[in-house]
């Protein structure tokens, strides 16, 4: 049985820093290194990147396989998430998890509206326990995102709200960097007006 | 009391511990990090010049030669404030030659700046010079600690 639920809240900051520290590859085992305690790359193919990613409970190191992927210039989508090793019990065996994050332009700030969509696919015995599923992957995105929203205001005082050239510096590695460099970059596609980041329709704001 | 020439903000001592990190603004709205190497007082800005980073919230190593960015977890020397590696690349190297935009060959020159200071009966100050510490520092800390 399906079950769909949508987060929508406003970031303040640019759609260029949200997409830019989503891509930042290299902050997830440190800033947020309570969520994930190490990643490996299994495969890198277009815009997919297959990760484990890991962490350890009482000594054994329990995890999930996941494909994450990157559709420019603001959106991103999770999909086929197993657990790893495949023999230990959890959820991913039971509940199929797919993810779609969209970054708009708020239409009258400049700042970032996320919109978050889970769709969770279960069993009917499973079913029941939707809102406390739900309560469980709306608490660790709130978490990411707070952590994220901290170091991102931090780091606007000092270098400025838009300044995104620490992502764009040749020794700066990023998931999808060439996708990011085309869209954000100087002379971007997206200065040029040639592709948008869209801004999200009225109706979905509060 | 304000003295010329230094933050006007100045830190006791007595609030040093070793084996940690402490954070403390001199004023001008210039937090420092202040621990022992060994028996030597450093003075670092808090800040990771890689993103801005508080590095008060990263990891000392156990010997205090590096300091670990909390949000990247890059390694810098305490010593003289450079970059010394990133420990990421062991799972990201892999993925990087498949992009243009990166450059393996390009190393960050990420520096954080050492500060000098003076110890003035049983307080830490500051100076504004923007000196690094291997350039005046260090002679002064020998001189004065």
């Amino acid at each position: 049985m399906r079950h769909e639920f949508t987060v929508i809240d406003e970031l303040e900051t640019p759609v260029a820093i949200a997409v830019a520290a989503y891509l930042d590859c290299e902050h997830y085992l440190h800033l947020h290194g309570s969520m994930t305690g190490d990643l490996d790359i299994l495969k890198h193919e277009g815009r997919q990147v297959t990760v484990r990613q890991t962490w350890k409970w009482f000594g054994l190191t329990l995890g999930h396989v996941k494909v994450g992927e990157y559709l420019p210039p603001n959106e991103f989508l999770i999909h086929e998430v197993k657990p790893s090793p495949w023999w230990i019990p959890s959820v991913h065996h039971l509940i199929d998890i797919q993810t779609h994050l969209k970054y708009f332009k708020h239409p009258k700030r400049n700042t970032t509206v996320m919109w978050f969509k889970v769709v969770l696919d279960m069993p009917f015995w499973l079913y029941p326990f939707r809102g406390f599923l739900q309560k469980l992957i709306e608490k660790m995105h709130v978490q990411q995102n707070v952590e994220d929203m901290a170091a991102l205001k931090y780091r606007a005082k000092l270098f400025g709200y838009e300044n995104n050239s620490a992502y764009l510096a040749p020794h700066q590695f990023l998931y999808h960097k060439d996708d990011y460099v085309r869209c954000f970059g100087a002379g971007s596609v997206l200065l040029d007006g040639r592709e948008k980041v869209e801004a999200i329709p009225f109706s979905f704001l509060n | 009391m304000i003295r010329d020439g230094f933050y006007p903000v100045s830190i006791e001592l007595s609030k040093i511990k070793k084996g940690q990190m402490h954070s403390f603004d001199v004023g001008a709205a210039v937090p420092v990090v202040v621990f022992y190497r060994g028996s030597e007082l450093i003075v670092m800005r808090d800040f990771c010049p890689h993103m801005g980073a508080p590095l008060s919230d990263g990891k000392l190593s156990a010997d205090a030669e590096t300091i670990q960015c909390p949000w990247h977890g890059y390694f810098f020397s305490t010593s003289d404030g450079t970059f010394q590696s990133n420990p990421n690349d062991r799972i990201f190297d892999c993925m990087k030659e498949k992009y243009k935009s990166y450059d393996a060959s390009k190393t960050p020159k990420y520096k954080i700046q050492v500060l000098p200071f003076e110890i003035i009966e049983d307080k830490l100050w500051v100076l504004k010079s923007k000196a690094r510490v291997i350039d005046v520092g260090g002679e002064m800390q020998e001189a004065l600690v």
